[in-house]
């Protein structure tokens, strides 16, 4: 029998305390402006918590912060994610990590002077995490690249509500928008590759794993109560995204809500060496990914379940005839059907955004 | 004590080593940080860089009554800070009496080496290894952080005396005869059935059971 591996100093016992204590971390893996803006709005969710009122909160993350911080006048706050001090009506530049910020001392008096006062600032391209305080619910806004690139934004979710499918669906929808459309979207970033020549439709291999990665990013940023996690890619090519929360059950024991099983299909005509991919064989994973779906959700006893179809094949067929085999079953056992199309250049994007198209 | 391939070029390694590790650091609010912080974080990066596919710069390291040191590490350090590579934000002496300074990274200066390190893919795959170590490794309070490197699973071995080498990766396995490595593996064994950790999970993982120990 094989000696058991050498733990050193540490018993089993901790390494167990641990697990159960700590579960998954969300925040493994993901980049440092999904990591910066779940901070935030934990900061934000307490603030909130505290009764703060006012009109914006902006947050700007940096990565040489002191350095930064010399862009105009500033108040060292050492504290500031201990989540004692009101968060409103101020610009704050901070760290992924929070472990200490700044209070930039910006003239501004509404929403159109303070953005103005950040690029004169030269803090237009900085992360930003901008927190709307005017209604009942502070509502947030993440600007991955800067308020200069103010296209190029998703919101975020503070609340520790449900997630509903039209919250769900544009959150996926914003993803794409600023992820997936354009194969120079794909690779902005220098984000791992879902095309290996976008011209002639040849993917990368299991693109769904690419996309899965950094939708798994992206998704952690907009639901930042919830937690995530992504189950491994197998060989059939599945690729599963898990949403939960942890709460505490009526019986007063911790617990975990699955919310959402999202199965991932990357729907391709093409394979990653450049052969043909048999006809049917899209149809096929749809319809697998809509089994993988229900049968996920019943064993992880979650509340939806969405299939999320990456289609890259050379022709739009659109929702209708994509999903046609499997419509009806899917409206049965209540699973959405989502598909996104991934164009192979710019040009086609354009062309299909109907820009020329007379009224 | 080297792992890191050709000796000749281990202090250039170091270097380029350290001025990632301060990045990284920098990064996520973790400088200026001072020196016995530095060679803790240093310690945990060679202790936990397999679970990156990385070798360790160092694969071994002297057991003392405090914690890790790397003189080699701190040769290089004084070579950054004497070339400009590196700001001593604080320099003092701490309650025993033991000079103690700060650092931080001279980003001007050093902007043009880390862009070239930018283009190489193992370098590029370890400065992500870095700051996912330097994202939990700042979670521990400040003045625990080289306790948390003494609580380490190989450091605190209980089998390896204080003046014996604590051997992670010079004459063993930087996997399985690595006691750091194992027991980030371990959490597999504690995770709910279906859930496969990744490996920034596992180095999390591992990082919270260090600052649960440092902080006690």
């Amino acid at each position: 029998m094989a000696n058991p591996p050498s733990l050193g100093g540490v018993s089993p016992v901790e390494i167990e305390n641990i697990a159960e204590d700590v579960g998954p971390p969300t925040v493994a893996g993901s980049s440092l402006t999904t990591r910066f803006s779940r901070r935030v709005s934990a900061l934000v969710a307490a603030r909130a918590g505290q009764g703060d009122t006012g009109q914006f909160s902006i947050f700007l993350q940096s990565e040489a912060l002191f350095d930064d911080a010399q862009c105009c006048a500033h108040a060292e706050a050492p504290l500031l994610a201990n989540g004692a001090d009101p968060v409103t009506d101020k610009v704050w530049l901070s760290t992924a990590s929070l472990s200490t910020s700044f209070e930039l001392l910006l003239q501004w008096s509404d929403q159109a002077t303070l953005f103005q006062a950040l690029r004169d600032a030269g803090l237009g391209g900085f992360p930003a995490v901008v927190v709307d305080w005017r209604t009942s619910v502070p509502l947030g806004r993440l600007y991955p690249r800067g308020i200069e690139e103010h296209e190029d934004s998703q919101a975020i979710l503070f609340t520790e509500t449900p997630i509903t499918p039209a919250q769900m669906k544009e959150a996926l929808d914003s993803f794409y928008e600023r992820s997936l459309r354009t194969p120079y979207k794909i690779t902005e970033g220098h984000a791992k590759r879902i095309w290996k020549e976008a011209g002639q439709g040849i993917p990368e291999f299991r693109p769904e794993e690419a996309i899965q990665g950094r939708l798994l990013d992206s998704l952690k940023a907009a639901f930042a109560k919830h937690d995530l996690h992504a189950e491994p890619i197998t060989d059939d090519g599945r690729a599963d995204i898990i949403v939960y929360m942890k709460t505490i059950s009526a019986g007063g024991l911790p617990a975990v809500i699955n919310e959402w099983v999202l199965e991932l299909k990357a729907l391709t005509d093409k394979t990653h060496t450049g052969n043909d991919v048999p006809p049917g064989k899209a149809s096929a994973a749809v319809y697998g990914g809509l089994e993988q779906a229900i049968g996920y959700r019943t064993q992880l006893n979650a509340l939806q379940a969405a299939v999320c179809c990456y289609d890259m094949r050379a022709n739009d067929c659109g929702d209708e005839a994509c999903f046609a085999h499997v419509k009806q079953e899917a409206a049965h056992h209540n699973v959405p059907l989502w598909r996104w199309y991934l164009f192979r250049s710019t040009s086609a994007s354009r062309a299909a955004k109907g820009y020329l198209t007379s009224a | 004590m080297t792992v890191a391939g050709e000796p000749q070029l281990l202090p250039t390694l170091i270097r380029s080593r350290l001025l990632q590790m301060l990045t990284s650091l920098e990064r996520v609010g973790g400088t200026p940080i001072d020196n016995r912080s530095l060679h803790a974080f240093a310690f945990f990066a060679n202790v936990l860089s397999p679970l990156w596919d990385l070798h360790p710069l160092e694969g071994s390291v002297l057991k003392e009554s405090g914690a890790p040191y790397f003189p080699a590490l701190q040769r290089e350090l004084d070579y950054l800070v004497g070339q400009g590579f590196v700001t001593v934000v604080s320099l003092g002496r701490d309650s025993t009496g033991e000079l103690n300074a700060s650092f931080r990274l001279a980003r001007d200066r050093s902007r043009s080496v880390l862009e070239a390190l930018e283009v190489l893919p193992d370098e590029v795959s370890a400065l992500g290894f870095l700051t996912e170590l330097a994202d939990a490794f700042v979670e521990i309070r400040p003045d625990r952080r080289d306790d948390a490197a003494v609580a380490d699973a190989a450091y605190s071995d209980p089998a390896i005396a204080e003046g014996r080498i604590v051997d992670f990766a010079e004459w063993v396995s930087p996997t399985k005869g690595n006691a750091a490595w194992n027991t980030a593996q371990q959490f597999q064994k504690y995770v709910p059935a279906g859930t496969t950790l990744s490996r920034a999970e596992k180095l999390v993982m591992y990082m919270r059971l260090m600052k649960r120990r440092a902080h006690g």
